[in-house]
């Protein structure tokens, strides 16, 4: 957590955004890794088994098994960065306003708030805020 | 009641399940191949990796071996069996070279190591693992020039041992017997307790230097203890 200009920066809109967006993680990443350790154990292992003389394993099947890890030593950490990142983006989005909606909503039921409830560019919820706001001007009238 | 003797059922199937699966991968030790007819091959596998090794057996009344020809060819016979070297650490065979292969060829422009790791007679002992990487290999090499007793590293992998177990010309066309103690050479070349042992194998190879060799190998006997 950050505190600039006497406004907190948090990590996470809201406990939910946190859940939300650790699910997707795993969600995405587990399977991934899963699969990936699973293909190079069978694929090698398979394959060493197969050709049985060491020599024959050591001159085809570990300079593949070395260049398949050195792909994966690259390219893991910046897809795992990757996901992290689109993750974030897409779950902030879609769960971010929704603790806002619910403080204006508030607002108006009590009487602090006049007007209608404002979202950023590119928050989802969109069609339900202007539902809202549709409903609070029919109140009004 | 009925609980206990669907426990008692599960309990037995299952105990039978683990002797069948211990009877399947068990082999009857000591394992001796004399190599002396027609299908004395038929429970072992070619492995060709440059062109082919003839490999063929000679029976004779009474006797009997097999021939391994190679021509620029590298091919392998492997035998896959699992015995425990710490209880049965001994393994001998006999073998003969009648004809080297040719590591001073000048039509090579290459002299390296790896252009030389060629013998006119091999036989593996090779220690798998879980992890393809981790394999281990030990090869008695009958080699031309090396000094019998080298332990020496494969120029294609630091796990590949080879050990000089006979050299040079001077028995060349006899038949000589080897015995060796896997365990102890296992410990040399590696340190550690060994694995069990996966397979052996069998190899007269001339792919790097491209020339010729041939050599015979008969009574392979693996998984025995010296009694004595």
């Amino acid at each position: 957590m950050k505190i600039k200009n006497n406004k907190r920066y948090k990590t996470f809109a809201n406990k939910l955004h946190m859940e939300v967006y650790l699910t997707v993680l795993v969600a995405a990443l587990a399977p991934c890794f899963v699969i990936t350790i699973a293909l190079y154990y069978v694929i090698f292992n398979v394959m060493a088994g197969q050709l049985a003389m060491p020599e024959a394993i050591a001159y085809n099947i570990i300079p593949a098994a070395r260049k398949v890890s050195l792909i994966l030593i690259w390219a893991t950490p910046a897809t795992v960065f990757i996901i992290l990142l689109l993750a974030y983006r897409i779950t902030y989005r879609i769960l971010g306003p929704f603790d806002r909606i619910v403080r204006e909503l508030d607002e108006c039921a009590a009487g602090k708030k006049q007007g209608h409830i404002v979202i950023r560019k590119g928050d989802k919820f969109k069609p339900l805020v202007d539902g809202i706001n549709k409903l609070i001007d029919k109140i009004k009238r | 009641m009925r609980k206990r003797a669907f426990i008692y059922t599960i309990v037995f199937l299952l105990s039978m399940c683990v002797v069948v699966i211990y009877h399947a991968y068990s082999y009857d030790l000591p394992k001796w191949f004399p190599l002396n007819k027609e299908n004395s091959l038929e429970e072992w596998q070619e492995k060709i990796f440059q062109n082919k090794v003839v490999y063929s057996i000679k029976a004779i009344k009474g006797d009997g071996y097999l021939l391994a020809k190679s021509d620029s060819a590298c091919s392998g016979l492997i035998y896959r069996i699992k015995f425990d070297v710490k209880k049965l650490p001994l393994m001998s065979w006999e073998w003969k070279v009648t004809q080297f292969p040719d590591k001073s060829n000048p039509s090579s422009a290459k002299t390296g190591w790896v252009e030389k790791d060629d013998y006119a007679a091999r036989v593996y002992v090779i220690f798998p693992s879980w992890n393809f990487m981790n394999i281990k290999s030990i090869e008695y090499l009958w080699d031309e020039g090396l000094p019998e007793g080298t332990i020496t590293t494969s120029p294609y992998f630091g796990n590949i041992k080879l050990i000089v177990a006979e050299s040079g010309r001077k028995n060349m066309g006899k038949w000589i017997r080897e015995e060796r103690n896997i365990y102890e050479d296992y410990k040399k070349c590696f340190r550690g307790t060994p694995p069990p042992v996966g397979a052996i194998a069998l190899m007269t190879d001339t792919d790097n230097t491209l020339s010729t060799a041939e050599a015979s190998y008969k009574n392979i006997k693996v998984g025995y203890k010296n009694e004595n």
